[in-house]
């Protein structure tokens, strides 16, 4: 498959009281064209930060430090001036928020918000023309009597409804990739079923990728074709949905699905993982979960822990994976 | 289990009034408008279990937990607490049962003064239960010890702690009353995963060491299947379904029930069950079951007009659902929606 998005080497940088605060970490990470990628993480790890930056959308003082690279469809985005980087967003990339009910603007009415994408983009030739297609859009995202409810205002919309909103306005220029921070966080469990139908839909019909972040990883194992474990600014595992959910191999991806209380009912006490996040702004030199990893050797501190390849294709930075298959 | 139910809740109602200006009363012609947050709930509450309250957001799960707590005074119904009528007792009576029936919130950076010391905040509890004041430093830093927390972290003010840490204080000042009965208002849902399991652990353990009654409200269905002993599902205002743990997920009742099992993540390649719309809002709850406008299952009339009792099931169960009642079963429904 085409590669539509590479990530290579990004690290984001944020100036702290207690000196820079290396928020993402040499992340390296491709999205295939039609493909659904979930990045995965606890809050703190990074995950909404590279779609951040991705977006172009790391706002001053934070940075994008040098040798961090974003292409898409093969070209470099991060060198990118502010007024090329508006004919990107939105138009090659739509972004969807976490909460719907604060990421459109009250005083407007819901259609003027989806259109207007296209006016920016120029995407239509007339102003009936965007009209028209606003409202295919929304009834594309199962929004009934979109013609009447064209100039309805977001208070008048339930939480889902927003999010259906929002969806449409993002795929108004019909992107090629969609980036989906924690879509359906703020949601009630049964309408966010909808709304991950609903975007399975969109992924399948329009071939559209998905870059979704989302702190749940059941979740992720059921909407994504692969997923990425971020811990502490960097990835720690990348595979298969299935394959990481099932047969997690990193020690982090472990701990996080054996502290996740499992469907099939009880199976005897959670086991959390021991200690908490390391301190973003002093981030050790070797591999970052090592205080809290029960199979850590003093080498996992001294020295980069590069991704390496399992025998079921999988990437994970960890040194101890190869002998653990081995065993 | 003991025959007396530790705590006993009958029929109980709790609506709100949302005043309307002159101005709109005038205009539209009508009165205050009513939100039925809790609708007629009963259940039982048996000493050392669980029950799980789950429900999407505005089906009435907190406030259910708070009026049990007279937190709010009902509109109507009764609350017996080891046989004593709640919402009957005088002062010192109501600080008898609040000493005894407790609550941990939902936000731990909301739920503890900033303002006031780990120690300040655990002395009150300590206080009100008349631990001597010599006594109260040895007791706040046991308390601590407890909750996994250092005991020479007593002088530290909240914000100084993480969220799970600070989820920890908050139980620690529930114990601190030596409680009964706790009610968990979605005690893990701010919190990351691996910080919940430490979470969820701890209340497990103290359950079993201080034989805890627990009301744990959440809308998490794995954490609540793995918490509770039986688990009540609420759907605006009213309990639809009630009954052990493993059974209810195992094969539910209601059709709403099944709606929500079949939407939660995580549970691999199984059958969906996409429902319609969204809830009604609980200001203008639909006549008749609540479910009936979003129900694949509806059969008719009956659920449009008559609002299905709470009623026994075999297997120590309740359902609320016309399917059940005896009405449906003549015209072979029930096996379609036994699928």
């Amino acid at each position: 498959m085409e590669k539509l998005l590479v990530i290579e080497n990004l690290s984001v940088e944020f100036p702290s009281p207690r000196g820079p605060l290396r928020a993402v970490d040499g992340v390296n990470l491709e999205v295939r064209a039609g493909e659904i990628v979930g990045l995965i993480g606890e809050s703190g790890s990074g995950k909404s930060t590279v779609l951040l930056a991705v977006m172009g959308l790391i706002a001053r003082p934070g940075r994008i430090l040098p040798g961090s690279s974003v292409r898409l469809k093969g070209r470099e985005l991060t060198q990118l001036s502010q007024k090329a980087y508006r004919a990107v967003r939105g138009y090659e990339i739509g972004m969807v928020f976490q909460d719907p009910m604060t990421a459109l603007n009250p005083s407007m009415p819901i259609g003027e918000q989806v259109r207007e994408s296209l006016r920016v983009h120029r995407y239509c030739k007339s102003k009936a023309e965007e009209r028209e297609r606003v409202i295919q859009l929304l009834e594309a995202v199962g929004i009934t009597n979109a013609a009447q409810r064209y100039r309805a205002y977001p208070h008048q919309f339930s939480g889902g409804m927003l999010q259906r909103v929002l969806i449409a306005s993002a795929l108004a220029c019909n992107p090629r990739l969609l980036l989906a921070d924690e879509p359906t966080t703020a949601l009630d469990v049964t309408i966010q079923a909808q709304i991950l139908d609903l975007l399975k839909e969109i992924n399948r019909e329009r071939n559209t990728a998905i870059l979704l972040v989302s702190h749940d990883i059941g979740l992720a194992a059921e909407f994504c074709d692969r997923i990425a474990v971020m811990y502490a600014g960097r990835i720690v595992e990348v595979g298969p949905a299935e394959r990481v959910v099932n047969d997690p191999q990193h020690p982090y991806t472990r701990g996080l699905v054996g502290c996740l209380p499992t469907w099939g009912g009880r199976r005897g006490r959670l086991e959390p993982i021991p200690g908490s996040l390391p301190d973003l702004t002093r981030l050790p030199h070797g591999c970052a979960f090592a205080d809290r990893c029960p199979l850590a050797l003093p080498e996992c501190r001294d020295q980069e822990i590069p991704l390496i390849v399992t025998s079921d294709g999988r990437e994970v930075s960890c040194i101890r994976t190869e002998e653990e298959v081995a065993v | 289990m003991s025959a007396a139910p530790l705590l006993e809740v009958r029929d109980l109602y709790k609506h709100f009034v949302l005043p309307r200006t002159l101005l709109s009363r005038l205009l539209t012609g009508q009165g205050n408008r009513i939100v039925h947050a809790v609708n007629g709930v009963s259940f039982v509450l048996h000493a050392g279990e669980t029950l799980g309250l789950v429900g999407e957001s505005g089906s009435g799960k907190s406030t259910l937990g708070r009026t049990i707590l007279r937190l709010y005074e009902p509109t109507a119904g009764e609350v017996r607490f080891d046989g004593q009528d709640v919402f009957r007792l005088d002062a010192a009576g109501l600080r008898r049962f609040r000493q005894q029936a407790q609550i941990v919130f939902q936000n731990p950076y909301a739920s503890l003064n900033p303002r006031k010391t780990v120690r300040q905040i655990l002395n009150v509890p300590l206080m009100l239960r008349g631990v001597p004041k010599q006594e109260r430093q040895a007791e706040a830093a046991a308390l601590m010890e407890r909750v996994g927390l250092a005991a020479r972290h007593l002088d530290r003010y909240p914000h100084q702690f993480s969220g799970g840490q600070r989820q920890r204080i908050g139980i620690a000042r529930a114990l601190a009353m030596h409680p009964r009965l706790i009610v968990l208002d979605e005690p893990v849902s701010a919190l990351d995963v691996s910080v919940q399991a430490q979470i969820i652990n701890l209340l497990e353990d103290l359950q079993l060491e201080y034989r805890l009654t627990y009301l744990f409200i959440s809308h998490d269905l794995s954490v609540v299947r793995h918490l509770s002993t039986r688990v009540a599902v609420m759907y605006l205002g009213q309990i639809v379904e009630l009954g052990p743990t493993e059974p209810l997920f195992e094969e539910p009742l209601h059709p709403y029930t099944r709606a929500l099992l079949s939407a939660a993540p995580g549970q691999g390649q199984r059958e969906r069950i996409i429902l319609q719309g969204a809830p009604p809002s609980p200001l203008d709850p639909p006549p008749g079951c609540p479910f009936h406008p979003r129900c694949p299952a509806a059969v008719g009339e009956v659920c449009r007009t008559v609002r299905p009792p709470l009623a026994p099931h075999p297997g120590g169960r309740w359902v609320s659902c016309h399917l059940y009642g005896g009405l449906a079963q003549e015209d072979g429904r029930v096996a379609s929606v036994g699928q």
